[in-house]
């Protein structure tokens, strides 16, 4: 999402408030779709690749998910809802599934507060060199996932490898950790690469939407006395209520959407210890070779499915937090 | 040749050097060169003595195909590796003789096959010829019209097919509903899971694996000694996540568990291997071993190719490969010195066999919608010829077999094979077994196939359990395994009778099986 529509989400209250008049275009629907044909006509390639593939692939995975198929025969079988029922019962999915929002709950505030809190730090004019931080703590995003979890292998290897020799030659601990090999340390390994890779976008929202805050509201509270603390306490953090709420959802969509640096680092392993849901779903799907037998792709499109529903659900929490957000800022705007 | 899959950037980051892609283009580029020296310094397989001498080296005759006459390109896809050593040269040696006709080799990893083949089937631009990907059953390729047989292909096909040995062609693997659909390229007579060891660790430590072979005791003493020399800086054994269920399957299966490895079934009795008691020893010699810190440190997070390529880099004294390592290591480390030599057993010097299935490996298919079938027919035919089936053998330096015992004398027979490769291949006869074929009792299996679901979790992923200490009860683990297998075999065979297969479980039982002999077309008529 970039910063305009951050932005957009930000003004949502005070549009809401402005927008109950009819425009110009009022009248019948087609009127209204005549005058705005331009618009419509931008928007039609966007539509058009949304729809092949985004919309599309979405249909046909619930469509597949009805059906027990390879994926590369002519032949499905109608299976109803017994994929589901069978998911219902897989304890390695429910335990991927658990994965997957243990990463969440973990990732997705250490992302955010330390993301806000460079972002704010970044935010500061004063700052000559907030333009080379932000390229830095940018480029691990725009780095290809898969390269920088084949290069955190190296770095994190008990062999040599520089994290483990620096805890050493520190005397933090008395060998090497086996952070990928270990089940329990596999899994946080991988989220902290995640969150180091990935912290960089999150603070990329937190800026645009510290961009948003008018600065005399600053001016006038400095002139009232405030201090650092109380600016931060009641302007920035109120301010920057309705952008929280769509920043959390989308970093926890991305922190929900994993596969890649999981699947370089460990492949879901040491035993399924680092197996999230979307590493379950395409060694379901796509590697069955590797463990005998004949692709599922109806049976792992209804894991798909039924996790996109929770990750729905989730989604439409945060909207509804995010308009109670915005009501929240109109208010403090408006007073 | 069915291969993990290989991440060349992984062996170049680790090995500071050339990916195993980037070697074998490396390879091939020089096969090219050499090919397209043509009557230079090549290798006359006819030669008594053994040194080269000059003969035409794809010397491609006339099949009889009726090749197009205008400008064409020829699209061949498959995996590489060793095979592209023979296929490079072999297609411009093919280009020089038809000039109107270019090839192009799309020498691929197994992940873009999977997903290309599949894609270019359904959009009718697939490659002419193509490897199966692998999760894709042949069955299902001729059940899809996929692909097109040979027969009509290959000209005097009869003819072609009769030189190679009895039972090459295999119902259910080669042929469908009488018609020959593929054909084997190379021998599956390769043995995995050689000791491949650092010859100065190995005689600093006082042992010599290729003189005197080890025993489980004698590995595991080695291992440690190693470990304490390196002092850190190198280890005694090299494992990788991937491969410990296959390690596991040839210690068992030397120390005498029928079935271990493989399809590991028990052909004798028809049951799941997995409880087999040397399966568990196997286990508890690496778990020892791992006590002792003589694992390479990180295994469990290593692929199969990062461990590789790690070994010339003298990271480790120890690992269980195949034969693809040996031309592969002297191009990373051309210093690397290193022996190849028979897997440690729990008594010295005596060895139960490995059994294997000769299926025939490095299979190729022709795309039923290709404009250019007679190529295909034309290429296959001289791949199929002695004087082809001698090159594969001697373009991968002796590191791919072939069916025909004629073209393995005459390549060995030349200087080109080196002493590791004629080591692996005296491995591979003194160990391997062929075990017998359900597909070839009966072609019906094909459809039990078809129903099976993936058994999760795997052998590979309890083998990561066990070593990582997530599962601490190895007798159960496996009884758990063994269980699930059976019913997952029980129910794909009721499904299949459901839909009509003339199957049941008793055609996976060979009452007249032999480990220590190869299964032969004899028994098979035996027990009908």
């Amino acid at each position: 999402m970039a910063a305009t529509d951050l932005a957009r989400v930000g003004r949502g209250g005070s549009e809401q408030i402005s927008g109950s008049g009819r425009g110009p275009g009022s009248g019948t629907t087609w009127r209204r779709i005549v005058s705005s044909r331009w618009c419509y006509a931008f928007m039609l390639p966007s539509l058009l690749l949304g729809g092949m593939f985004t919309f599309y692939p979405m249909v046909m995975s619930w469509y597949f998910s009805f059906f027990n198929w390879s994926g590369f025969t002519a032949e499905m079988s109608f299976v109803g809802l017994d994929n589901y029922r069978e998911l219902v019962r897989d304890p390695l999915f429910w335990d991927a599934f658990g994965r997957s929002f243990l990463f969440v709950i973990v990732a997705v505030p250490i992302r955010l507060v330390l993301s806000l809190l460079v972002a704010i730090l970044l935010n500061n004019q004063a700052l000559k060199l907030a333009p080379v931080f932000r390229t830095f703590f940018f480029l691990p995003v725009v780095t290809t996932a898969a390269i920088v979890g084949i290069v955190m292998t190296f770095v994190l290897s008990p062999f040599h490898g520089p994290v483990n020799q620096a805890l050493t030659g520190l005397g933090l601990v008395p060998e090497p950790v086996d952070f990928l090999g270990d089940p329990d340390t596999a899994l946080w390994a991988v989220m902290g690469v995640e969150i180091w890779k990935s912290f960089g976008i999150t603070m990329i929202y937190w800026l645009a939407a510290l961009q948003t805050v008018p600065r005399i509201y600053y001016e006038a509270a400095k002139v009232d006395g405030a201090g650092r603390f109380q600016l931060l306490r009641h302007i920035t953090i109120p301010v920057l209520l309705p952008f929280a709420a769509i920043i959390i959802l989308l970093t926890a969509n991305s922190t929900l959407h994993v596969f890649a640096i999981v699947q370089a680092m460990t492949r879901g392993g040491p035993y399924f210890s680092t197996q999230v849901i979307e590493v379950y779903i395409y060694q379901t799907a796509f590697a069955a070779d590797q463990v005998g037998g004949v692709p599922r792709l109806g049976y792992a499109s209804a894991a798909g499915c039924f996790f996109g529903v929770v990750v729905m659900l989730i989604a439409l929490l945060q909207v509804f937090a995010a308009r109670k957000a915005a009501q929240v800022r109109s208010q403090l705007v408006s007073g | 040749m069915m291969r993990p899959s290989q991440f060349g950037v992984t062996a170049g980051i680790a090995g500071g050097g050339l990916s195993r892609r980037q070697l074998l283009a490396a390879l091939g580029g020089a096969g090219v060169a050499i090919g397209l020296s043509s009557c230079e310094v090549v290798t006359d397989p006819d030669a008594d003595r053994a040194s080269p001498s000059p003969s035409r080296r794809y010397n491609i005759p006339d099949s009889g195909a009726k090749l197009p006459t205008g400008k064409v390109t020829f699209r061949w896809m498959d995996s590489g590796d060793l095979k592209a050593l023979f296929e490079v040269p072999l297609f411009r040696a093919y280009e020089q003789k038809h000039p109107n006709i270019t090839v192009d080799y799309q020498d691929s990893p197994w992940d873009r096959i999977n997903e290309v083949v599949p894609l270019g089937v359904r959009n009718g631009t697939a490659p002419d010829v193509f490897a199966k990907p692998n999760n894709v059953p042949v069955q299902v390729m001729i059940n899809e019209g996929w692909v097109a047989p040979i027969d009509d292909i290959i000209p005097d096909f009869e003819t072609w097919k009769s030189r190679f040995p009895d039972n090459a062609f295999i119902p259910g693997v080669h042929i469908f509903n009488d018609r020959t659909y593929t054909w084997p390229v190379t021998s599956s007579k390769r043995y995995a899971h050689m000791l491949m060891y650092d010859r100065e660790y190995l005689e600093d430590a006082g042992y010599d694996p290729e003189s005197e072979p080890l025993s489980w005791d004698d590995f595991r003493a080695a291992a440690k000694k190693v470990t304490q020399q390196g002092d850190g800086d190198y280890y005694g054994l090299m494992l990788n996540g991937q491969g410990l269920a296959g390690v596991v399957g040839a210690l068992a299966q030397v120390a005498g568990a029928r079935g271990a490895g493989g399809p590991w079934i028990d052909w004798k009795t028809g049951e799941y291997a997995y409880t087999a008691p040397q399966v568990k020893q196997a286990f508890e010699l690496l778990l020892a071993m791992k006590s002792d810190g003589s694992i390479f440190p990180g295994f469990l997070s290593l692929g199969d190719a990062d461990a590789r390529a790690r070994m010339p880099q003298r990271v480790a004294a120890m690992i269980f490969d195949g034969p693809w390592d040996i031309p592969e290591w002297p191009t990373i480390n051309p210093d690397y010195d290193f022996g190849v030599a028979m897997p440690p057993s729990p008594t010295a010097g005596t060895w139960a066999p490995a059994n294997y299935q000769e299926t025939g490996s490095n299979q190729v298919f022709v795309y039923a919608k290709s404009k250019y079938k007679s190529i295909a027919g034309d290429l296959f035919s001289y791949m199929g010829s002695l004087e082809g089936q001698t090159n594969i053998v001697i373009a991968s330096g002796g590191n791919l077999g072939s069916q025909w015992p004629e073209a393995n004398d005459r390549a060995r027979r030349t200087d080109v094979l080196t002493d590791r490769s004629k080591a692996a291949w005296d491995i591979a006869e003194r160990l391997m077994r062929m075990a017998p074929m359900v597909e070839v009792r009966s072609s019906e299996v094909v459809k039990v196939i078809l129903e099976l679901k993936p058994v999760t979790p795997t052998l590979a992923d309890i083998a990561q359990g066990i070593m990582s200490g997530q599962l601490d009860d190895i007798d159960r683990a496996l009884q758990d395994l063994k269980d699930r297998s059976e019913k997952n075999l029980d129910d794909a065979v009721a499904a299949a009778r459901a839909k009509g297969a003339d199957v049941s479980r008793d055609l996976w039982v060979f009452p007249n099986w032999d480990p220590t002999k190869d299964y032969t077309p004899d028994m098979y008529a035996d027990l009908a």
